[in-house]
């Protein structure tokens, strides 16, 4: 006969096998690429960093001619200012970090089409490195053009196509040996918010112009 | 004599009891994989046939206008009934396709007018539902929340729920969506306003794309290696809130990237729930999708089919 003891230990081995069982058995053995996961971004941080970096005058906003030098928070300037007086605050850049954890997105498709002094050109280089501000959290992205000067950015080491949620700038880095000059590299002025509620009718793709001068 | 047999019952002990609920468990977790293969198989065969129902569409409005239905304007853009299907048509080829599968009624309502009955009834359309053009791997028909508040032309008012399809053209290997289209049914109508385009419209590879009228004479590579119509790509956290870029216009759009896919892309991919890509195909199903080629066959492609085969069955011509 059984004791109390024996039945307690009796009844934890049939739920353990019960539990693993039904694990695997609902789970089967099969298993696809693994789901890249949502990036982890420090809204605080990131908005007081963006200040740090970008409102110069110190008077807590960024506004229009601070905006010239942050041409990725330029870019998305209509949907960050909520209250549209024109400028940006911390609040309204902490409360648009906050919308990507709720857009749930890990990574968006996203392509450019790029021009080199007015044709389409193979082979050229360009990278979405993110802002400073976005403090690490977000990888940068590459592509390079086809035939038809289109450019679809991944991430280095990534199966899936795709750009993390985040503000990023743009820099055209080479075709060939050819080097681009500073203005669309190191000092580039193009910059793009990506963001799931950007990317339709037309949000997940653009333009790119450059010349070899 | 051992008291416990003295007051013994009839009846179960606990150990027996717990060892019939283990045994009905593992029964249960046997059988409930199983059952779920047999529903996917049936929603995956469902899906086979749906795409074949529009294949054979294809060939009957081929055999009627001697082209295939054109991929209409641009976003901005319904079906519009009374201008045919062809160029002159800004709804997609969802919308052309509707005489050729059994729904003529829903083909001709509305109008070109621009009444308040014409616009009524294209608004009515937008958010009318067909059991063909949805996967039910996937999800049910819809119509689904217009997420996005979009509006279209020659439509009013705004439609509420929009009817969205899991099928998506295959417009080449270059771009599935390139803008909102002329601002007004004269604009489109005038051969110049066209103009701005025509560099990329010149790009376009496949069989069905902007104001494209491709017969089968243009599928130089053959119609047994071409794609007409396959599966999109789609985000699974965005089945039903039109969250997902690629999927949050009416199916009856124009050319973009809701009703039109390209296949120079890293081949498809089976739906995740983090992912967005409204360049890709891609289905519900797991192992591979089922794409429509222009013979009218329907074959079930493997998601690890070579990316650089994938791209060229995507052409029209080498």
């Amino acid at each position: 006969m059984l004791f109390l003891n024996d039945t307690f230990i009796l009844i934890r081995i049939f739920t353990f096998a019960l539990v693993f069982s039904s694990v695997v058995l609902l789970q089967g053995c099969g298993g696809g690429p693994a789901v890249p996961v949502m990036a982890r971004i420090d809204a605080v941080g990131s908005s007081k960093a963006a200040m740090d970096e970008y409102d110069l005058n110190r008077d807590g906003f960024i506004d229009q001619s601070e905006l010239k030098n942050a041409p990725s928070l330029k870019e998305a300037e209509k949907i960050i200012d909520t209250n549209n007086d024109g400028k940006l605050s911390q609040e309204e850049i902490e409360q648009r970090l906050n919308k990507y954890a709720v857009q749930g997105m890990a990574l968006i498709s996203f392509s450019c089409s790029v021009a080199m002094d007015g044709e389409k050109k193979t082979d050229i280089e360009v990278e979405m490195v993110p802002e400073k501000f976005m403090l690490d959290a977000i990888k940068p992205a590459k592509g390079k053009s086809d035939a038809n000067g289109m450019v679809r950015f991944k991430q280095e080491g990534q199966q899936f196509e795709g750009v993390q949620p985040g503000f990023y700038k743009i820099k055209v880095i080479k075709v060939g040996s050819f080097t681009f000059p500073a203005r669309f590299n190191e000092n580039t002025t193009i910059g793009k918010e990506i963001a799931l509620d950007r990317m339709g009718r037309g949000g997940d793709s653009f333009d790119i112009r450059v010349s070899s001068k | 004599m051992n008291p416990y047999q003295l007051n013994r019952k009839a009846g179960f002990t606990l150990i027996e009891l717990l060892v019939v609920i283990a045994i009905i468990a593992i029964l249960i977790g046997l059988l409930l994989p199983a059952v779920q293969k047999v529903r996917e198989a049936a929603s995956r065969l469902q899906c086979t046939n749906n795409l074949k129902q529009i294949s054979l569409g294809v060939h009957s409005h081929h055999d009627v206008y001697n082209r295939f239905p054109s991929g209409g304007w641009g976003w901005y853009w319904v079906g519009v009934a009374g201008r045919g299907t062809g160029k002159d048509q800004p709804g997609g080829w969802v919308y052309s396709m509707l005489p050729f599968v059994e729904q003529k009624a829903l083909f001709d309502l509305g109008g070109a007018s621009g009444s308040a009955a014409d616009q009524a009834g294209n608004s009515k359309r937008c958010e009318t539902t067909v059991g063909i053009y949805n996967c039910p791997t996937r999800r049910d028909r819809g119509p689904f929340p217009n997420g996005m508040g979009y509006s279209y032309y020659e439509t009013s008012p705004t439609p509420a729920m929009l009817a969205r399809t899991d099928y998506a053209a295959c417009a080449g290997d270059y771009k599935c969506e390139l803008n909102a289209g002329p601002g007004s049914i004269a604009a489109g109508d005038t051969p110049s306003t066209w103009n701005g385009i025509a560099a990329d419209v010149a790009l376009m590879t496949g069989v069905v794309f902007v104001r494209s009228e491709i017969k089968f004479s243009d599928i130089t590579r053959g119609t047994s290696n071409t794609y007409f119509v396959g599966e999109k790509y789609m985000t699974i956290n965005n089945y039903r809130t039109g969250g997902d870029p690629g999927d949050n216009e009416s199916m009856y759009t124009g050319f973009n990237n809701d009703v039109f896919r390209h296949t120079n892309t890293n081949g498809p991919a089976q739906d995740t729930p983090t992912v967005t890509d409204t360049n890709r195909f891609g289905s519900a199903h797991a192992g591979g999708l089922n794409m429509a080629l222009c013979d009218g066959s329907v074959q079930f492609i493997a998601y690890s089919i070579d990316p650089a085969v994938f791209k060229m069955q995507g052409r029209r011509m080498e």
